[in-house]
């Protein structure tokens, strides 16, 4: 075996052991790194778009000069090639990110929820996606056809060498690469983000709770067929990848009525097959400590964005791991001895016992987001200091 | 049949038959690909 594939597998182990709630030989660090990886490596969005070997350049040098064990994404997360295809999408094209641009996505009536629960994916692709993407809209059935036969080269292009580079990272960098290409929202994140927009399900959860709640479980099959179709076989390597959006505008008991239902049959099922599900949970849970304390136990890596992660360990880490820890804000503006600090911190509270990672509290998106000299000595000191 | 429905029939028929054998995983595919659509 090469000295790269043992050492990636030492890194899957490494994170494994961490999910299944034991302590592993060090605390395992984890590359939340997406769009930062361009600016570091000297090159925009658009060129990284153009020319994939460079992409992979970039995402290489992010992901390498740093002892990470495991990371998001080989390349830029989403398939904008394809979303320009299809005729703009919705994502913010002035940033250098992938961030959605707000206020273009109430697209669907509240009158139209008992459509969606009857057959949520017949219901997205003949009303919402019509709807949404240019292409879809002017000419004859066979002039659609023929723009989305394009788009469908460019996903089948962009599904190829999402692979491709993978495999480069595991053989050329002995980094695991977590993503099994199974990048989803929960049903609520859904609504919200993709078809009632932010105002739209706000109201629908005070004026019709039940009609939400109703559509979320309806939409919780499609995802686990949606996971397993893309997961053939179940690894230590790969990861089911959740993003939660909705949660932190909602009080707890919305959140039971709501959002809470499909969210844990959807992990639940995933759950039961041995996948592990590496999950964002973005701004502040501490008032759902009480349900997700729920999910299943030794499935979950939980990244924590602004809760206090020893609160966090406290209440969840009999059942799932803790990952998080260091402000992009001190990893930017703060010093290498700061961020020492912070780091020894964490590892002297949250790693004895083990079901701990440590990552940035946030997803590197962009520039600001982290400076090099920093995050350089954190990591390379947490190999040291977090060792047992 | 709307529109929307005709295209992926067409999808099916004339790309994904290409280099898809069973029905499950054209399904798979096609689910997949309204998701990501969505996602857009």
């Amino acid at each position: 075996m090469s000295d790269k594939l043992k050492l990636y597998d030492e890194r899957v182990k490494r994170l494994k052991d961490a999910i299944e709630l034991r302590e592993p030989d060090r605390v395992p660090i984890y590359g939340l790194v997406d769009n930062w990886a361009l600016s570091y490596y000297g090159i925009t969005l658009e060129e990284a778009l153009k020319d994939v070997e460079l992409e992979y350049k970039a995402y290489s040098k992010a992901l390498t000069d740093f002892p990470f064990d495991g990371a998001l994404a080989s390349r830029v997360t989403f398939p904008l090639n394809f979303v320009y295809s299809l005729g703009g999408g919705i994502f913010n094209n002035a940033t250098e990110t992938i961030q959605i641009a707000t206020g273009h996505s109430e697209i669907m009536a509240v009158e139209e929820y008992d459509e969606l629960i009857a057959d949520p994916m017949k219901f997205i692709r003949d009303k919402i996606l019509p709807r949404k993407h240019k292409i879809f809209q002017e000419g004859t059935v066979e002039e659609k056809f023929a723009k989305y036969a394009n788009s469908l080269s460019i996903f089948f292009q962009f599904g190829q060498t999402t692979k491709m580079l993978a495999e480069r990272f595991k053989t050329e960098h002995g980094l695991p690469i977590t993503n099994a290409g199974v990048n989803h929202f929960m049903p609520g994140d859904m609504i919200m983000d993709y078809l009632r927009d932010f105002k739209g399900i706000m109201r629908d959860i005070k004026k019709c709770p039940d009609k939400v709640a109703e559509a979320c479980m309806a939409m919780v099959d499609p995802m686990v067929k949606d996971t397993f179709g893309k997961m053939r076989t179940v690894s230590d390597d790969k990861y089911v990848h959740l993003y939660l959006h909705l949660p932190q505008f909602i009080r707890a008991k919305e959140f039971e009525k709501v959002y809470w239902p499909s969210f844990k049959k959807y992990v639940e099922a995933v759950a039961a097959r041995g996948v592990k599900i590496l999950i964002l949970f973005e701004k502040n849970w501490e008032h759902l400590y009480e349900y997700i304390q729920e999910l299943p136990k030794g499935s979950v890596i939980g990244f924590f964005e602004e809760d206090d992660l020893r609160k966090a360990k406290k209440a969840l880490g009999k059942t799932m791991c803790i990952a998080g820890g260091l402000k992009t804000n001190d990893l930017y503006y703060g010093t290498k001895e700061k961020c020492i600090e912070v780091a020894k911190g964490l590892i002297d509270d949250l790693a004895p016992g083990g079901g701990f990672v440590f990552a940035p509290d946030k997803v590197l998106a962009t520039k600001n987001d982290a400076k090099a000299e920093n995050l350089k000595a954190v990591t390379e000191f947490i190999v040291e200091y977090g060792s047992k | 049949m709307s529109d929307m429905e005709m295209i992926f029939k067409m999808a099916r028929e004339r790309i994904l038959s290409q280099f898809l054998n069973s029905d499950q995983e054209k399904d798979g595919v096609e689910l997949a690909l309204t998701l990501l659509m969505l996602y857009s």
